[in-house]
């Protein structure tokens, strides 16, 4: 799977998650042994009352504002380009957890807790394979790129007429 | 992976946390099966079902919290203010995992508290606090409230709304706002104490006893469900409603009050309409079906409605049975039931009702405050709603259930009023389906499908023919106007309903993807989690004892088999026009006949329907049960 890691992406698409929690129930599991959306690493925040669910995970950005701003050099890449941290370097500042855009990165009840698409574990996403709605997917990072062209062009087609007319 | 009970003293503020009994979990499974033996050790004969004395449980399932398939539900239960009689009413929503994770399996309330006070439970704080400043809020404010107040947005709530605070005794308990324990007025037991609500905030782990293990069934359960092409599509597509079509076809989908089975343009209520205009799914935790759904009313008149469902009830409850397909008037209807906290099926037979009444005079313009209840009169419909909820002038009336209200009312409209121990029946037209009649005559809190859906009845796949042959012996079992097989057909749904409910698990699973969740995978995630040994046919055994039990508590109150066994009239009295031509497809005798076997294959008296002593000694239940019914 370690080939895959690289080619491969974790899409994450909020307006199809249907707020079940599967994801972090099977995350905190795998990860920790036990059930519990706090030891999980993929978070899904949720506004009950109008029904929208927005799962956030570690994107493993390219330029991760994380690795910049890590004042140890704890933070960094591993060979499949996961976002890892070396823990005898990491001083607990927090300056990761600060820094984060998505607020992916969190200590909580495992420690230093970020999502590693399961790479340590040797498989692929866990959350992916048992997200029934399609907001997690695990595919190819072309695909991924490819799938939002599509439906920006396909938002603005919409709106147009077939032929120039007259 | 034992939690903990929590028992709540309304009347004094005291507040016991007990473990949860190991010898308890092994005869009773958990959620349900607990709850059922709790109230039977707590209520006492004639107790008032809205008097203080009376116990609210709730109780998750076993398997809460995990990532077992369908499996964060919660069952509250209580003796209910509609029927008099035994109540359990099951919830999904992510409120059981929210209360696991917090620590605590069952909340016990008791007592009556001095002014209206909510709980609020963080992880191991747990406090009273006042609510005087939200009574009277709608469910959708409440959770806005609780949530500013804690500071925390992310907290679950289980609240009752209006129709709870004023007793309506068909007042739902709303969880996450929109998820009702909805069926006979438990939201009303709630407001009899001045308990307001829950608010649950949970930090901490569910663990099971093997973890590999769990692991492993678990998981291969939800790819089962998922791989079940037929029923998770269906499912996840259109949810529920996807039988609406199927129902309006067969001349089966209620119309003015059970009158008759089809409506024009009933596509408008279906579930093939409903996703491709108004809804998206939304689940219950852990869920891998997604039937849920929720809605937003972009245009017309409702502009600006939201809210989760309206599911195949709602849609017939408020939608069909009161004449209309105007399918956002039905979101609408179903929003005010949600955050008001009514139940959609009572309301929308209430509704109904009080249309036929009009109908045939016996509401006029005088008695009904000016309301034009003319069936599909949807503006009619909304203020309706709200008068129940708040108990205003025919409001209050309907408030009290359609048995009462017939019995107000007179001039014959207690056969219209579609309701059986005083619980409106659920939209299933039992007179084209004879386990259907027969689960819901029997059904110990009155006539719907949440304690046994016999689904395999119509064999809609041949898989699920297969099975319905292979549990009754017959192959008549998939004629469903035949009562052949149709007793052991309801014994074999209502055991597996009993043991998923008690796990946790959603029922629809059992009975839409037959076979993926059955006897020996819940006794396999069963003894993986808790560590109790347990077979599949020890499962099976405990289904039946607290079936057993259950019928048991309706008996100690002295009700007979003739006063319990019932269908509305309507349904074993007259034929409906749009089924084989009005013919007398369900009668009295049929019914009778059907329950007489069914008393012999569950070894109860056949002529009191009251379970012998040696079926109760043989299902474990002790001398308190025996002598309080007067089994011989």
């Amino acid at each position: 799977m370690a080939a895959d890691q690289q080619s491969m992406t974790l899409s994450v698409d909020s307006s199809r998650c249907s707020g079940c929690l599967t994801c972090a129930l099977v995350c905190s599991f795998v990860h920790d042994g036990a059930f519990s959306y706090e030891r999980s690493r993929i978070r899904v925040w949720r506004d009950d009352n109008r029904g929208i669910f927005v799962p956030i995970a570690c994107e493993q950005c390219e330029d991760a504002p994380c690795v910049t701003v890590c004042p140890t050099g704890a933070l960094g890449r591993d060979g499949q380009g996961i976002v890892v941290r070396n823990a005898v370097r990491c001083i607990g500042c927090n300056e990761c957890v600060n820094v984060c855009p998505m607020g992916a990165i969190s200590f909580g009840p495992a420690g230093w807790m970020k999502c590693d698409r399961c790479a340590s574990l040797g498989t692929s996403p866990y959350c992916a394979e048992y997200c029934t709605a399609g907001a997690l997917r695990w595919i190819p990072a072309r695909l991924a790129a490819r799938e939002k062209t599509h439906a920006a062009a396909a938002r603005w087609a919409e709106s147009k007429p077939a032929g120039k007319g007259a | 992976m034992l939690g903990t009970m929590l028992f709540v003293n309304l009347t004094d503020g005291s507040i016991e946390r007990r473990p949860v009994d190991r010898g308890l979990l092994r005869d009773y499974l958990g959620g349900r099966g607990i709850n059922a033996r709790l109230l039977w050790d707590l209520s006492r004969k004639g107790m008032d079902p809205l008097s203080p004395e009376a116990p609210l449980l709730f109780g998750t399932g076993t398997l809460a919290g995990t990532f077992a398939p369908n499996s964060g539900r919660m069952t509250v239960t209580c003796k209910s203010p509609a029927t008099g009689l035994y109540l359990k009413t099951n919830v999904g929503s992510h409120a059981a995992p929210e209360l696991r994770f917090a620590g605590y399996d069952y909340l016990i309330f008791q007592g009556k508290a001095p002014h209206p006070v909510y709980l609020w439970i963080d992880d191991g704080e747990v406090s009273l606090r006042d609510a005087r400043g939200l009574w009277g809020l709608d469910t959708r404010t409440a959770d806005r409230r609780i949530k500013e107040e804690l500071g925390d947005d992310q907290i679950r709530t289980v609240l009752i709304g209006p129709a709870g605070e004023n007793l309506v005794v068909f007042a739902s308990i709303m969880a996450s706002i929109y998820r009702a324990a909805g069926r006979g007025g438990s939201g009303a037991v709630m407001g009899s104490k001045n308990l307001k609500g829950i608010a649950v905030r949970g930090t901490g782990d569910v663990t099971v006893a093997d973890p590999e293990g769990f692991m492993n069934v678990a998981l291969a359960a939800r790819r089962a469900i998922r791989e079940d092409e037929y029923c998770w599509t269906r499912s996840f597509e259109f949810g529920t409603a996807q039988g609406i079509i199927g129902g309006n076809e067969a001349g089966t989908l209620p119309h003015r009050n059970f009158q008759d089975g089809h409506i024009a343009d009933g596509y408008k209520l279906s579930g093939e309409y409903v996703s491709e205009k108004f809804a998206h799914p939304e689940a219950c935790s852990s869920c891998v079906l997604h039937c849920g759904r929720f809605s937003r009313v972009k245009s017309g008149p409702y502009a600006g409605t939201f809210t989760a469902g309206p599911e195949y009830e709602t849609l017939a409850s408020l939608g069909s049975k009161c004449g209309t397909t105007d399918t956002a008037a039905v979101i609408k209807a179903g929003e005010l039931c949600n955050i008001l906290g009514m139940d959609t099926i009572s309301a929308g037979s209430l509704i109904s009702f009080a249309m036929e009444c009009y109908e045939r005079g016996v509401l006029t313009a005088k008695t009904t405050d000016g309301l034009d209840l003319s069936w599909g009169n949807t503006e009619a419909m909304m203020i309706l709603l709200e008068k129940m909820a708040r108990r205003e002038g025919l409001g209050d009336l309907l408030a009290n259930g359609s048995r009462a209200a017939a019995k107000t009312l007179g001039h014959g409209s207690e056969a219209w009023a579609i309701q059986a121990k005083g619980l409106e029946q659920s939209m299933v037209d039992v007179r084209g389906t004879m386990s259907y009649a027969l689960a819901f005559a029997l059904n110990p809190r009155g006539p719907d499908h949440l304690t046994t859906e016999c689904l395999a009845e119509f064999g809609y796949t041949p898989e699920v023919k297969r099975l319905a042959e292979e549990i009754t012996g017959t192959p008549k079992a998939t004629d469903s106007i035949s009562p052949e097989g149709k007793p052991r057909m309801v014994a074999w749904h209502e055991e597996i309903y009993a043991v998923t409910d008690c796990l946790g698990i959603c029922v629809f699973t059992d009975t839409w993807s037959y076979t993926r969740i059955n006897f020996e995978n819940m006794a396999a995630m069963f003894t993986a989690a808790t560590g109790i040994p347990l077979s599949a046919d020890e499962a099976r055994r405990i289904g039946e004892r607290i079936i057993t039990l259950e019928r048991a508590f309706n008996l100690r109150e002295g009700l007979t088999r003739e006063e319990l066994d019932v269908l509305p009239r309507r349904m074993v009295s007259e034929g409906s026009p749009t089924l084989r031509n009005g013919e007398r497809t369900l009668t009295p005798e049929k019914l009778d006949g059907m329950l007489r076997e069914y008393y012999a294959l569950r070894k109860w008296d056949p002529k009191t329907g009251i379970p012998r002593r040696e079926t109760l000694e043989r299902l474990g239940l002790d001398s308190t049960v025996k002598d309080a019914i007067g089994a011989r």
